[in-house]
C-alpha cells in the first residue's frame, strides 16, 4: 500500500528545495486527526457538517458527562470523515482548566495496520 | 498515467470537488494523497468555494447586464433609463369635488376667498382613513341667493402636498421622499425670476434656453431632478432657488371614495359641504420590476409618438395607469370604412363608464402624441350583456351546506368571472370555463348554464331610424326579440321578434285585429339584427335579446361581453327530460 502524503498545514517551504513541504506516513495520520477535531461545524464552506465541536467546549465545566460526550463526537467526527481510522481510546484532561485548555489523548488503529498508535491534542483558546 | 481534464461546467460543489480531485489525482505529484480529512482536502474546499463564488458573481454580473434579467431594481430601472423610461411612481388616487363653503353671517366685503395648494378633505375606505389634497389655488366666490361661497370642479389627489426648496449647487437634486406622485410634480427656479419648469416629454421641441428638467429614478430608488446644460434646456444659475411641489403618498389607496369631508377650515369657515362629482380613482404603486422590464423595450420603439394602433394603446396606457382595458384601432377597419381617424375605446379601473373629463384629458394627450393628419376619437365600448340561467346539481344529498350558501358561492363565482376575466377589451364569454370554475364548489356535481344575450341600442321617439346591430356571432334562429317595444299608439301585445328565416317581424292588436310587419332581417351567420322602426316608448334606450348557435360569445374590437343577471335553482326532477 502507498504510505499517505499530505501538505504540512504549516506551508513552510522545504530548506533545499523551497519547494512546499509535504508530510508522510503516521505525521499525516496526526495532522488528520487535528484537522478533523479542530475544525468547528459550519467553519467548511459547502460541507458544514464536517469538523467537531470541541473547540466550542473549551469554555464548559467539563463534568466526566462532558467529558463522555465530547469523546463521543470525536469518534463518531473520525469515523465519518477518516474511515481509515478507528479510535479506540480518547483520554480529555482539562488539568488546566482556568486557562480554558483542553488535552485530548487518542488512541488509534489504521485498518491496515492494528498496531495502536497516539497522538495528543491540546487545544487552547485563540485568545 | 491516466489523462483527466477539469470538467467547470456545473455550479454544484459536490460535482465541482470530485472533478477537481479526480484531475489532481492523475498528477503524479499529488498521486498519493489523502483527500478526506487531509489538508489538501481543506485546500481543495477552499478552491471550490472560491470558484462557486465567482461562478455565482459572473452569473450575476451577466444577468445583471440585460434588462430582460436582471433582478436588482436598480439595475433594471438603469437599464430602462438608456432607453428614456422613466418608471411610473405611485400615483394618488383622484377625484373632482364641487365645494360649498356656508358662512354664519353673509360677508360684508369679502366676497372671493382664495385658499393656497394644499387644502385637506379626508374620507374613508374600508375602515380606514384617507386624506386628499389640492395641488392648485381655489377661488370661492360667493353667491348671494344661496348665501355660500362656491367652488367647482376641484381636483383633489389622494395624499399630502408637499413644497421643497433647494438651493441650486449645479448637481442633481434628489427628491427626499419615495411616496412621490411625480405626475403631481412642479418645478419653479427662482434666479432673481421666477420661472416655471416643464418636466421633458421630447427633446425634438426643445432648444438650450427651454425651461424643462429631467427626472429619473437613481440607483437606490429615489427620484433625481437634474436639467439641461444650457444644451437641452436652461440650467439655473448656481445658488438659485429650486422648488419642488408635489403630492406625497401612502401605499394604500382610496380607489372609490365617495364622500368627503373638509379637513381644515378654509378662509376661517369650518362649515363646508363637499360634493364628489365621481368616485375617487386612479390610485396605484410604483411600478415594479417585471412592468419596467415588459414596458421600456416598448416605450423606445415607441418613439413617443402614436403611429401605429399599439402606440395609441402603449401611450394612454402609460400615462393613465389606472384604465383597465385599452383598444385602438384604425377607422379603415370600419364598416363603412372612416379614413383619417383613429378609434379608442377604454375601460376604466373602476365601473364601466368613463367620465367625459377624463375623455377630453385622454383625448387631448393622446392628440398632442399623434402624427401627421389621424385624428384620435374615443368612443364608448360596444356592450353585451349576459344573461345567466344556472340549474347545479349537489354531489352529495345528505350535504349539511345550505342550498343558499351553494348559491350565493356560484353568485361570487360568476361575479368575480365578470369583473377579472370579462369586462376587457379581447375576452370573450366561455361556457365551459365558467362551468370549470363552478364546478370547483365542492358540493356541486355539475352545472346546466342557459345564456342569452343582449345589447342595449339608442333610440329617439317618433323618429323613424335604422338600427343595425352587429352581435358577431352566430344567432341561434327564433331567438331575436326585442324586448318592451312600443311603436303603435294603443297596441297591444306588441312583440318584435324573428320568424326562424331571418326576417324580423312586428306583430300587435289593435281593434281586435292581429296585424304583422316585416321591418328587418337578421343574418344568422354574421350576427347582424338590422331593422327600420319609430319607437314610441320613452328614451334613451331598448334591449334586442338573442340566444348564440355556439356556447362561447366571442368579442372582437371594442366588443365586451359581461354578466348582468344570474338565476340560480338546483336542478329538480321537473327539469329532467
Amino acid at each position: 500500500m502507498n504510505q499517505r502524503i499530505d501538505i504540512d498545514f504549516n506551508f513552510v517551504p522545504h530548506p533545499l528545495t523551497g519547494d512546499l513541504a509535504v508530510k508522510t506516513g503516521k505525521r499525516v495520520v496526526v495532522q488528520t486527526i487535528k484537522n478533523v477535531i479542530e475544525t468547528s461545524f459550519y467553519e467548511r464552506g459547502f460541507n458544514v457538517g464536517f469538523g467537531t465541536n470541541v473547540r466550542s467546549s473549551l469554555f464548559e465545566l467539563h463534568t466526566p458527562l462532558d467529558k463522555l460526550t465530547m469523546a463521543d463526537f470525536i469518534r463518531e467526527a473520525v469515523r465519518n470523515f477518516e474511515p481509515n481510522l478507528r479510535i479506540t481510546d480518547i483520554e480529555i484532561s482539562n488539568e488546566n482548566n482556568d486557562e480554558n485548555t483542553l488535552t485530548l489523548m487518542i488512541k488509534y488503529t489504521e485498518l491496515s495496520n492494528p498496531h495502536i498508535e497516539q497522538v495528543a491534542i491540546t487545544l487552547d483558546r485563540l485568545r | 498515467m491516466t489523462r483527466a481534464e477539469l470538467t467547470p461546467t456545473t455550479f454544484d460543489h459536490h460535482e465541482l470537488k470530485r472533478s477537481l480531485i479526480e484531475f489532481l489525482k492523475t498528477k503524479e505529484t499529488f498521486r498519493d494523497f489523502d483527500y478526506d480529512g487531509s489538508a489538501i482536502n481543506t485546500i481543495v474546499d477552499m478552491l471550490v468555494r472560491n470558484t462557486v463564488y465567482d461562478s455565482f458573481l459572473a452569473n450575476m454580473l451577466a444577468n445583471e447586464s440585460f434588462i430582460e434579467s436582471a433582478q436588482i431594481r436598480g439595475n433594471v430601472v438603469a437599464h430602462a433609463q438608456k432607453l428614456s423610461y422613466v418608471p411610473r411612481s405611485r400615483v394618488s388616487a383622484r377625484s373632482v369635488v364641487d365645494v360649498d363653503i356656508i358662512p354664519v353671517n353673509p360677508p360684508t366685503g369679502n366676497f372671493v376667498i382664495v385658499a393656497d395648494p394644499g387644502v385637506t378633505f379626508v374620507t374613508s375606505v374600508g375602515g380606514a382613513t384617507f386624506t386628499f389634497s389640492t395641488t392648485e389655488p381655489q377661488s370661492f366666490t360667493y353667491n348671494g341667493a344661496t348665501k355660500k361661497y362656491h367652488a367647482t370642479d376641484i381636483e383633489l389627489y389622494q395624499g399630502h402636498y408637499l413644497k421643497r426648496n433647494f438651493n441650486y449647487q449645479g448637481e442633481k437634486i434628489v427628491v427626499p421622499n419615495d411616496g412621490i406622485d411625480i405626475s403631481t410634480l412642479k418645478v419653479t427656479v427662482n434666479d432673481n425670476i421666477v420661472s416655471p419648469y416643464n418636466r421633458v416629454s421630447s427633446i425634438t421641441d426643445m432648444g438650450a434656453s427651454s425651461n424643462v428638467f429631467f427626472i429619473y429614478e437613481s440607483n437606490t430608488g429615489e427620484y433625481e431632478i437634474s436639467f439641461g446644460k444650457n444644451v437641452l434646456g436652461r440650467e439655473p444659475s448656481v445658488g438659485s432657488t429650486v422648488t419642488l411641489e408635489y403630492i406625497s403618498n401612502t401605499q394604500l389607496h382610496a380607489n372609490g371614495a365617495r364622500s368627503f369631508m373638509a379637513g381644515i377650515t378654509i378662509g376661517g369657515y369650518s362649515n363646508i359641504e363637499v360634493r364628489a362629482k365621481q368616485p375617487a380613482y386612479g390610485g396605484m404603486n410604483r411600478e415594479g420590476i417585471e412592468s419596467i422590464r415588459f414596458n421600456a423595450p416598448r416605450a423606445y420603439s415607441n418613439q413617443d409618438r402614436a403611429l401605429a394602433s399599439y402606440d395609441y394603446v402603449y401611450l394612454i396606457t402609460k400615462e393613465f395607469p389606472f384604465l383597465k382595458s385599452v383598444i385602438s384601432w384604425g377607422g379603415e377597419e370600419n364598416k363603412p370604412p372612416k379614413y383619417g381617424t383613429q378609434f379608442i375605446a377604454i375601460i376604466p379601473d373602476e365601473g364601466i363608464e368613463i367620465t367625459r373629463s377624463l375623455k377630453n384629458r385622454i383625448e387631448a394627450y393622446i392628440r398632442s402624441k399623434s402624427v401627421g393628419s389621424i385624428t384620435p376619437k374615443i368612443v364608448d365600448p360596444n356592450i353585451f350583456d349576459t344573461h345567466l340561467e344556472i340549474k347545479y346539481i349537489v354531489r352529495d344529498r345528505v350535504t349539511t351546506t345550505s342550498r343558499a350558501v351553494i348559491e350565493s358561492r356560484i353568485a361570487e363565482i360568476v361575479t368575480s368571472y365578470s369583473e377579472d376575466v370579462l369586462s376587457r377589451f379581447g375576452a370573450y364569454y366561455n361556457e365551459a370555463e365558467l362551468s370549470e370554475l363552478l364546478k370547483g364548489i365542492g358540493e356541486v356535481e355539475s352545472v346546466i348554464i342557459n345564456e342569452k344575450f343582449s345589447h342595449t341600442f339608442n333610440t329617439r321617439r317618433g323618429y323613424n331610424d335604422r338600427h343595425i346591430i352587429d352581435f358577431d356571432n352566430k344567432i341561434a334562429p327564433r331567438s331575436v326579440q326585442i324586448l318592451g317595444a312600443n311603436i303603435v299608439d294603443d297596441a297591444s301585445n306588441e312583440r318584435i321578434v324573428d320568424d326562424g328565416n331571418g326576417r324580423i317581424v312586428y306583430s300587435y292588436d289593435k281593434a281586435g285585429v292581429h296585424r304583422t310587419l316585416n321591418i328587418g332581417t337578421v343574418n344568422y351567420e354574421t350576427g347582424v339584427v338590422d331593422f327600420v322602426a319609430t319607437f314610441m316608448q320613452p328614451e334613451p334606450g331598448l334591449q334586442v335579446e338573442i340566444r348564440v348557435e355556439e356556447q362561447n360569445f366571442y368579442t372582437r374590437s371594442h366588443n365586451i361581453v359581461r354578466i348582468t343577471s344570474l338565476q340560480c335553482s338546483e336542478f329538480s326532477k321537473s327539469d329532467r327530460v
